[in-house]
Parts: structure tokens; sequence; C-alpha cells
């Protein structure tokens, strides 16, 4: 499986060279082989894909039309509502709990053919960029064992990095889809805000949450995108009803296209292999008819602070509903109410999560709030008219995806230098651009290297074309 | 936390005079009221097996009084 693409899979099946049982049961061959070293699963579907897979091919035998993802093995961040599979967001909060209806992406996925195969492992509450504070134990890179696959959708990245299934659905509030792709050299994208359906999906930030699409190649992440994106009047922010073909549009190039690279990116922390990728990228662009110009973009340096206060602030209205009263975990150690939601919560939450919830509730409390939080929504506003200003003139902006191309699990990194480690992607969340994630190089240890393209709202179409062109000339 | 709040604080550094706050991206969002329909049993069922604690048709909850 391990060489083919979703299209030409779905091509095999549709002509009989594949049998979908056949597929479904190598991913699953695979996860039993696998997952104990990688743990990028917490919880299976195994027996309800292969039901599904034998009446999928019953119905592909009788000459029906089983939609563009027919057969194709998908794994799904467990944060994202699957009817009838557990639904943890890595917690232990959540640990028994069973969802009662499915996300509008599960929906879509499943009526375009596809298979959920699982639900993957990722930061608790989708707080984190390691995968490290998942309750169910961290996961590996699936280039080398002793790193961080990235995060917070960690287990989604791994997945198909050790084959466990061919692409997957992780959630992007700061950079969440995009720096585990960089780190395990797959493509990730997190869509325009609006563009993907958030119905189904546990909030954690909820106005720069997105679901975003993940595989090995440009081709694969733009089908994905395809069957999940549109329109949901289950979710206020979703915006219009776009009807694209991103495959037929792939291949005609950058002739044309004006890119900005952002000076301040280029912080003295940045690795050098990965700013040498950025330059090549570049350069790749360039050669083949982009106009590449360097351009300043003000307050980046205060983007992470803002992504941060927001975030936090948003998350601790959002987590309040796990009180241990209607769902979820509750403490069996009290005697009053007020005992019940505090020891709930201590022993519910893991630390990250605590952390975060208490910062948000500081930047909303009466005397910070205009200090903190309402300084931060000008913030965002400040950042949005700067990167507004360049889309004016340039189509896509290009920059790394991280700062270092790997982390190792025995390292333990101080947390707000793995916040300070978001300046490159939360710009896409603040201001709720498309951007992408495609891998450009390795560094001299053989770890992938991302970059990043970004472009206005609802650009889509010009990113995944830029991103298939650095597909085809990475490692030249 | 210490660490946390000190590096936020930063952010006071940025001249923010007359700037408005940007709390949503679009401006043409508009509430959606889904349609008063009756669930299935089904769903009361799925919603009561997550409860912590439920007994027939009602989830158990502390006692406040």
């Amino acid at each position: 499986m391990n060489r083919r693409t979703v299209l030409e899979t779905v091509k095999d099946i549709k002509s009989g060279k594949i049998r979908i049982k056949d597929l479904i049961q190598e991913c699953i061959e695979n996860i039993e082989k696998k997952d104990n070293t990688y743990n990028a699963f917490i919880s299976l579907n195994k027996e309800n894909a292969i039901d599904r897979a034998e009446k999928l091919q019953a119905r592909l035998d009788a000459g029906e039309d089983i939609g563009i993802l027919g057969g194709i093995p998908v794994a799904i961040k467990d944060n994202i509502l699957v009817e009838g599979l557990k639904t943890t967001c890595g917690s232990k909060m959540l640990e028994n709990y069973m969802a009662p209806y499915s996300a509008t992406v599960i929906n879509k996925l499943e009526e375009n053919g596809a298979i959920i195969i699982g639900k993957t492992n990722m930061d608790e509450f989708a707080m984190g960029s390691t995968t490290k504070t998942s309750y169910y134990g961290e996961t590996k890179n699936p280039v080398n064992i002793e790193y961080i696959p990235g995060g917070s959708s960690g287990g989604s990245a791994t997945a198909i990095g050790t084959d466990m299934c061919m692409v997957s659905l992780g959630s992007d509030t700061g950079g969440s889809v995009r720096q585990p792709a960089a780190f395990c050299g797959l493509v990730g994208l997190k869509p325009t805000y609006g563009m993907v359906s958030r119905y189904g999906l546990v909030a954690y930030a909820s106005s720069f949450d997105q679901i975003g699409p993940m595989g090995k190649t440009v081709e694969d992440v733009a089908l994905t995108l395809q069957v999940i994106m549109g329109c949901d009047s289950k979710d206020s922010t979703s915006q219009f009803n776009l009807e694209k073909d991103y495959l037929s549009t792939l291949s005609k190039g950058v002739k044309g296209l004006k890119v900005g690279i952002p000076r301040e990116f280029f912080t003295e922390d940045l690795e050098d292999s990965i700013k040498e990728s950025v330059i090549n990228a570049a350069k790749v662009l360039e050669d083949n008819g982009a106009i590449v110009e360097e351009i300043n973009v003000g307050n980046t340096e205060y983007a992470v602070m803002a992504y941060y206060i927001i975030a936090c602030a948003q998350a601790s209205s959002n987590l309040a509903r796990f009180d241990g009263v209607k769902y979820g975990y509750r403490s069996m150690n009290y005697e009053s109410l007020g005992e019940m939601y505090d020891n709930t919560w201590k022993e519910g939450f893991g630390e990250e999560v605590r952390k975060r919830i208490s910062l948000g509730e500081y930047v909303l409390s009466s005397g910070f709030y205009e200090e903190h939080y309402l300084k931060a929504l000008k913030v965002r506003r400040l950042i949005w008219e700067e990167y507004e200003k360049h889309f004016e003139k340039y189509d896509l902006i290009l920059s790394p995806v991280t700062k270092v191309s790997g982390i190792k699990l025995s390292d333990d990194v101080d947390s707000v230098k793995l916040y300070m480690d978001d300046l490159y992607t939360v710009s896409a969340n603040l201001c709720g651009y498309p951007a992408i994630s495609v891998p450009f190089g390795k560094n001299e240890c053989g770890l992938p290297i991302g970059v990043q393209i970004m472009g206005k709202s609802f650009s889509e179409e010009t990113i995944l074309r830029a991103a298939f062109l650095l597909e085809q000339r990475n490692g030249d | 936390m210490e660490k946390m709040l000190a590096y936020i604080k930063q952010i006071s550094k940025v001249e923010t005079e007359g700037v408005l706050p940007l709390t949503q991206l679009y401006t043409n969002s508009e509430n959606v009221c889904n349609n008063d329909e009756k669930l299935d049993w089904q769903f009361k069922t799925k919603l009561l097996e997550n409860a912590p604690e439920s007994d027939k048709d009602y989830v158990i909850v502390p006692k406040t009084v």
C-alpha cells in the first residue's frame, strides 16, 4: 500500500485489481503489527470497517458507483464524532464517551465511499504540538521512532506514515494539521475557516478550529478536501457551497503568480536546513514562472501571544461543559457539588489543559479582560489587516512550518518555547486563511522538512497548485 | 504558568489605540435555527449512556440542596 495514491487505489478497486476487503485487511494487519510501537490509534473500527468493505464491494460488483473515495481507509482524529465509536479527545474526561451522532465530515466521507478505520491519538483536547499530552500515551514519528510526530494531530499523521490508513482527518487550531504533516513528511492542509463544517468537532477555540485533511500526496489531500468541504446548516460559520474540482487544476503551475516571503520569519532560531528548504522552494517557484519577493509583515512577533490569549479564552468557555454532570468523567471523591466540580476538573483533565483553561479564565476575568483579551482581539485585527494588504499584491505567502525539523521524544522542551514555535502557523488561524504544509527537503539526519504556502481566503485551488509543483520537485 | 503569563503580557507593547477588536472573520454569518423536530428515542438512550450516572430516563446529579 505504501506506494499507492488514493486515486490509483480507487482506480484499481474499480477495475477489480484490488478487493476492498483485502485493502482494509492490509491496514488492520499493519495496525496490529505496528501500533504497539507507534500508538497512532486510540480506538479501532475493525468489524464495522470489514463489514462496510464487503457491502461496498458487493455494490461495486453489482455495477453501482460507490463514490470517489470508494473503499479508501480513512483515520479520524479522536475529537471528531463518529456515531457508535468512542470520542475521547485524548482525555480521561471523555474516556467512555460514545458519539451519539456523526460529524458532517464523516457523513460526507461515508457518502463518498470512504471506510473509517479508527480514531487517532492526539494531544488532549488538541492542546499541544507533540501528541505527548494525550492521556493514552505518546505517539511516535513514522520516520524515526525516537522523535515526536508533532501535534496535536500526531496520531493522524503517524497512521498515514506507517500505512495504517491512506488519508486522515485532523483539526487545525494553531497548526495542528500542518506541523505534524511537516514532521512526518506528509501533506497537511488547513482549509479556509468556514470551508469545512465544524459540526461534530469537539470545540477547542471556536474562532480558529478547522478540520483539515492529511495525506501522502497533494492529490490525496485535494481529493479529500473536495469530499469534506461545503456549507452546512448545522455550522453557522460555514460558508458558500463551492463546487470545486481541485484535481483538474493541480498541474496548472504557478506561472505569473506573485509569492511573498516574510523577512520576519527568518528568525535566528530557525534551523539552517529549514531556511535552505524555503529558499530552494522559492527558487523552484521562480524557475516555474512565479514572481517571488521578500516582504515585511508587521507584528508577527505578537501573533503567537494574541493566538494563545484568544485560544485559551475560548477554550475556557468551551471546556466548561465538562463539569462531570451530564456526560464524561465524574470524580467519585466529593461531598458537595463544588467539590465534585473541582475534583472532576483536577482528575479528568491533564496538566496542559488545566493550565490553558486557567489562563483563559484569567484573561477573561474582570480587570484583566481589556488588558489581555480585548488587546489580543485588536492585535488580531492589525495582523489580519497586514496580511490583507499583502494579499492585494501577492497570491501566496511562502514560509517555514516549524523552527526545527524534529524534536526527540526524550527532550523536555519548555512549554513557552513550544508555543513560540507556532510562529509560522498561527497567522493562518488568526486570519482564517488556508495554508498547506508540503514536504520539501530533509535535514542532515534524514528527517523531513515541510514548507508552508498560505493564500487568501478560499484560494485553496492556488495553494494546492503551488504545493503540487513543489511536491514534484522535492529532492531535485 | 508564571512564565506563560509573563510571555503573553508582552502584548501590551503593541499600539492599538483606535483599533477595533476582530471578533469574527465573516460579517455575512447568520444564526441558523434548526427545525423543532422530535428526536427518536434511540438518541435519548445514547445520551443517557454517556451520563456519569443515570436511572431510567434521568441523569443523576449530585444533591445541591
